[in-house]
């Protein structure tokens, strides 16, 4: 009774493990399984320019408020940027079809979209902006501002609102949180 | 950026010291000498008043309790045995014919005077004649 | 059952052969199918394993005293629950209990990543497969659950006393859902360097594993200090036992590990770092169980040794060679994606948080193997004892407590002096204020002085950094309670990690309280007499004896005061359990425990003499509840870590180091 027992696991392993021979893919030409290889590779620099393009707003992002020299803010952003664009080539020689030439043309592109991609996004990342800020801007710097139109938080030294991007006037500025 | 490299190798360097010269004083200063009870014997008189480890069989029938909680025994491992004087916690499995592993001085009285004591079960904790026999007999001590 | 169980694991062992080949091979030569059966192959290791563990607890719970495991480890008194924990209580079991742990992780993991990774995961289950030949190889052919004794005993041996107890049946299963744990990650780094897959999805789809891995050995090891705390009756939790350290040394390297992988996901960088540490992690849970499966070293908790060492050894050894011959020959394909700009950025902060914990594995590595590497170099065995760890551990971890206060706060890259006054002044404030107060109060122990101080300073900054989210959420008019539950349920890791830092924060005050302030006295009383200390005083009202099934047991009856109220009776006792000859152990020193939030009363009954006298020792030992209630807090941060959902987890690629210019966001 044992003996049939092991012997009904044994088969029932076998039968599973040698399933995926007997019920091949019907598709034609290529491996279902494994994905074509460029398009992995295509991915993975593109994870890497992405790195890249967010170390560039990065770095822009420091030079505003004022942490890194001039200097030191050019050499680090032209390095980063030659590098990306170099990626941009890369990605582009793979994919067919594209063109050959992407130069520092494409990567401004890229940077001017990656700008503008937070900008409509929904509300989380507009408190983690000002948990950011409640870091950079200590209280101890005096009252918060805050935008009269839509209530959301600014610095200091803003001139429009981030959010709804209403120009704030230093006489319109409230530095009571609004109710 | 030069300048900041260095920084990082002389930070990493500090830690890297920092670390060995914890290490090198923690060893120099809290080492023992892990001896059996017959290295001991042969060690002597060179021995007296250093700190050392010893193991052994606790010695049948020598475990003698005093009123306060001290305890008396010997200790031998087929080359002799030494007595022990020890006050303290006595672990639960301590008893005739164990494992025991003592620290402490060895006096020129000739009395071991411990101030800590581990037992540890004989080998034939995962032998099987136990099993079928209730008697001491186990398949050897273990040696490390 | 037995035949099934015995069948069952030889199956388990033939089909993890086969997954590792057919998996290399699927992968090498492009063969989907043989991928897709290696899977499967997983899947049914896992099943056979499952069935295996089965039978051994179905001979376990039925008493088959026909096996040698089963005669070894139960005993026809001992109850269910602890004939089930008796799996683990002896070699074999624990092995089987590594194998099926171990197989369960491979069977999620494979479910986990059906569709995913391609070209990575074939190699990561080759990996997974082939520790478990090892295991199941072991546990066949060297030490089998299911091996039959000659002639069927007639009465188990039972199980060690000191076993018998609730921690001591989940303390093992917990640290071994951590050791094994760490394979998972071990695997995918592994996965990454066999096929060159060496971008961001091993660390993408390993990172919970490695939080889980580290959470299990965490809880693994303060069961285990609670389990000696009430157990061992010597009135400490951790003595700095190579079986302890066993475990410890894991955790240090995981630690670092959970930390650097960050600066990986963030920055690209320490590629080769986090490489070099999960293999060094792996290798310290491997050698963790080693140490304490084959009793190489002596340890009061090595409870068995056998012919597994050798085994073992050279097991270790090829992980180790073969490991690190696979990340030299991709060393080239590890390098960063970006450098390290200043000293004082977050980046920096973690890299010497990570030096710390590895120079602490090591100091913790190095005391443990002392007796052996000395006794090979010089003749002489040579042993470090806990006033070794002590010296090198206590400042590194002091150093790591400050660090864990400043990492979070500091900027990444390049940190301003605007940004340190700003984020750090009310912290250090705070810190200060602590280290004065004390000093006031008279305490001079510079060690507990500078352990409160920054443990005051982590927890302002923690606070600051709760205090800010929760004000940025409710100024919106969300009421503080929802803004709370809401600002830890939008960045789970953030915040889940700032919670277990509370936890360890909790841990490190009720460490440093009893091992700093603890009191002990100790007296031999007669009827009527008093004991004081700390404010308890003991009055001995005689010696009780009574009789249950399972054992004989001796009472010392005291009456309890603090500070002259009554807290009622304290009875330490000294049990001998009722087993005839066929038990190795059979006394149990029980100790009277009453534990509060400011400290613990621990008494123990030492002897009792035939006059009705009684030595007691009793120890006054402060906040060692703080240090169980810590860990609570650490456990539920890393689950509200690892709890899944959220946006982050769908993303494709990591946010690395995103500061929005225009918007000022920032993900960190």
């Amino acid at each position: 009774m044992e003996t049939i027992l092991a012997l009904a696991i044994a088969l029932l392993a076998a039968l599973f493990i040698s399933m995926p021979f007997f019920f091949k893919s019907k598709t034609a030409g290529g491996d279902e399984y494994f994905p074509d290889p460029r398009a992995e590779k295509t991915k993975e620099l593109g994870s890497r320019k992405d790195s890249l393009l967010t170390a560039i707003k990065d770095i822009e992002f420091d030079y505003g408020l004022g942490k890194l020299t001039r200097e030191d803010y050019e050499e680090l952003h032209g390095k980063y940027r030659m590098e990306a664009a170099g990626l941009l080539k890369e990605i582009d020689s793979l994919g067919a079809g594209a063109s050959a030439d992407g130069g520092s043309e494409d990567i401004e592109r890229e940077i001017r979209a990656e700008r503008g991609k937070f900008v409509s996004s929904y509300d989380d990342e507009e408190f983690e902006k000002e948990i950011l800020r409640a870091r950079e801007v200590s209280w101890n710097d005096g009252p918060e501002r805050f935008c009269t139109k839509c209530g959301s938080g600014c610095a200091q030294d803003d001139l429009y609102c981030s959010k709804c991007g209403a120009k704030l006037n230093q006489t319109e500025i409230q530095n009571a949180r609004p109710l | 950026m030069l300048k900041g490299k260095l920084k990082f190798i002389i930070a990493i360097a500090v830690i890297a010291l920092a670390v060995s010269y914890l290490v090198y004083g923690g060893v120099k200063d809290t080492m023992v000498y892990y001896l059996t009870v017959k290295e001991l014997k042969s060690k002597v008189p060179s021995v007296y008043g250093e700190r050392i480890r010893v193991s052994g069989k606790v010695v049948p029938g020598s475990i003698k309790h005093g009123p306060d909680g001290s305890l008396e025994f010997s200790l031998s491992d087929g080359g002799g045995d030494i007595d022990v004087a020890y006050s303290g916690i006595v672990p639960d499995i301590f008893k005739d014919d164990v494992e025991a592993v003592v620290e402490g001085q060895y006096g020129s009285d000739n009395v071991f005077a411990a101030d800590v004591l581990l037992a540890k079960c004989p080998t034939k904790y995962e032998s099987t004649e136990a099993l079928y026999n209730s008697g001491t007999e186990g398949k050897g001590v273990k040696t490390y | 059952m037995v035949e099934t169980g015995k069948i069952s694991l030889f199956l388990a062992f033939a089909v993890s052969i086969y997954v590792v080949c057919a998996s290399v091979y699927g992968a090498r030569a492009g063969k989907g199918d043989f991928v897709k059966s290696a899977r499967n192959g997983m899947l049914a290791v896992c099943f056979l394993l499952i069935i295996a563990t089965g039978a051994l607890i179905h001979s376990l719970v039925n008493l088959d005293f026909s096996l040698k495991y089963v005669a070894l480890n139960t005993s026809t008194d001992l109850p269910v629950i602890y004939r089930i924990t008796s799996l683990w209580a002896g070699q074999a079991g624990s092995l089987l209990l590594w194998a099926l742990i171990l197989s369960v992780y491979s069977a999620l993991v494979v479910l986990d990543t059906r569709t995913r990774s391609r070209l990575l995961m074939p190699y990561v289950v080759a990996v997974l497969a082939a520790i478990t030949v090892f295991f199941t190889y072991l546990i066949c052919f060297v030490e089998n659950p299911f091996q039959a004794l000659p002639v069927a005993a007639v009465e188990g041996r039972g199980l060690n006393p000191i076993l018998q107890n609730a921690y001591m049946a989940i303390h093992p299963v917990t640290l071994y859902l951590g050791y094994v744990g760490v394979s998972v990650p071990f695997a995918f780094g592994m996965g990454a360097l066999l096929s060159g897959q060496l971008g961001d999805e091993w660390i993408k789809y390993s990172r919970k594993w490695t939080l889980f891995a580290w959470t299990f050995l965490s809880v693994g090891l303060l069961l285990g200090a609670r389990w000696a705390y009430l157990e061992l009756g010597w009135g400490g939790y951790w003595a700095w036992d190579p079986v302890e350290n066993a475990a410890f040394m894991p955790w240090l390297a995981a630690t670092a590990f959970v930390h650097s992988v960050m600066i990986q996901e963030k920055k690209g960088m320490l590629k080769k770092w986090n490489m070099a540490l999960i293999i060094l992690t792996f290798f310290l849970a491997v050698f963790g169980t080693f140490i304490t499966r084959s009793g190489v070293i002596s340890s009061v908790h090595s409870f068995a040794q056998s012919d597994i060492g050798p085994l073992f050894l050279g097991f270790i050894a090829f992980i180790l060679l073969f490991s690190f011959a696979m990340f030299l020959y991709r060393i080239r394909d590890l390098e960063s994606e970006n450098r390290f700009d200043s000293i004082l950025s977050r980046e920096s902060a973690f890299i010497f948080n990570n030096l710390l914990f590895l120079g602490a594995a090591f100091a913790v590595f190095l005391g443990t193997v002392f007796p052996i590497m000395s006794e090979a170099l010089t003749g002489n065995k040579i042993l470090v004892g806990s006033p070794y760890f002590n010296r090198v551990n206590v400042p590194i971890a002091l150093v790591l407590i400050f660090l864990m206060g400043v990492g979070p706060l500091i900027s990444w890259r390049k940190a301003s002096r605007e940004n340190l006054m700003k984020n750090f002044l009310v912290p250090v404030i705070t810190g200060a204020v602590t280290a004065g107060v004390l000093i006031a109060l008279g305490v001079r122990e510079v060690y507990a002085i500078l352990s409160y101080a920054f443990c005051a300073f982590v927890t302002a900054t923690v606070f600051t950094e709760f205090f800010r989210g929760v004000a940025v959420r409710s100024g919106r008019g969300e009421n503080p309670a929802l803004a709370f539950v809401r600002l830890v349920s939008r960045n789970k890791r953030r915040y889940g990690g700032y919670i277990v830092h509370i936890g360890v924060v909790v841990i490190v005050i009720g460490i440093t309280s009893s091992s700093v302030f603890v009191t002990e006295k100790q007296a031999t009383l007669t009827k009527g007499q008093s004991l004081e200390l700390g404010g308890y005083t003991l009055t001995f009202q005689g010696i009780e004896q009574y009789t249950t099934d399972a054992k004989n047991a001796t009472v010392a009856k005291l009456e309890g005061y603090k500070n002259g109220k009554p807290i009622g009776p304290v009875s330490p006792e000294k049990n001998i359990y009722k087993y005839e000859g066929n038990r190795e152990i059979n006394q149990e020193t029980e100790v009277a425990l009453r534990s509060t939030f400011t400290d613990d009363l621990y008494v123990i009954l030492m002897s009792y003499g035939e006059d009705g006298t009684a030595t007691i020792r009793v120890m006054v030992n402060p906040m060692v509840s703080w240090i169980w209630s810590g860990g609570v807090v650490l456990l539920i941060g890393a689950i509200v870590t690892m709890w899944p959902g959220g946006r982050k987890e769908r993303e494709e690629v990591f946010v690395r180091y995103t500061l929005h210019d225009r918007d000022r966001t920032a993900k960190v």
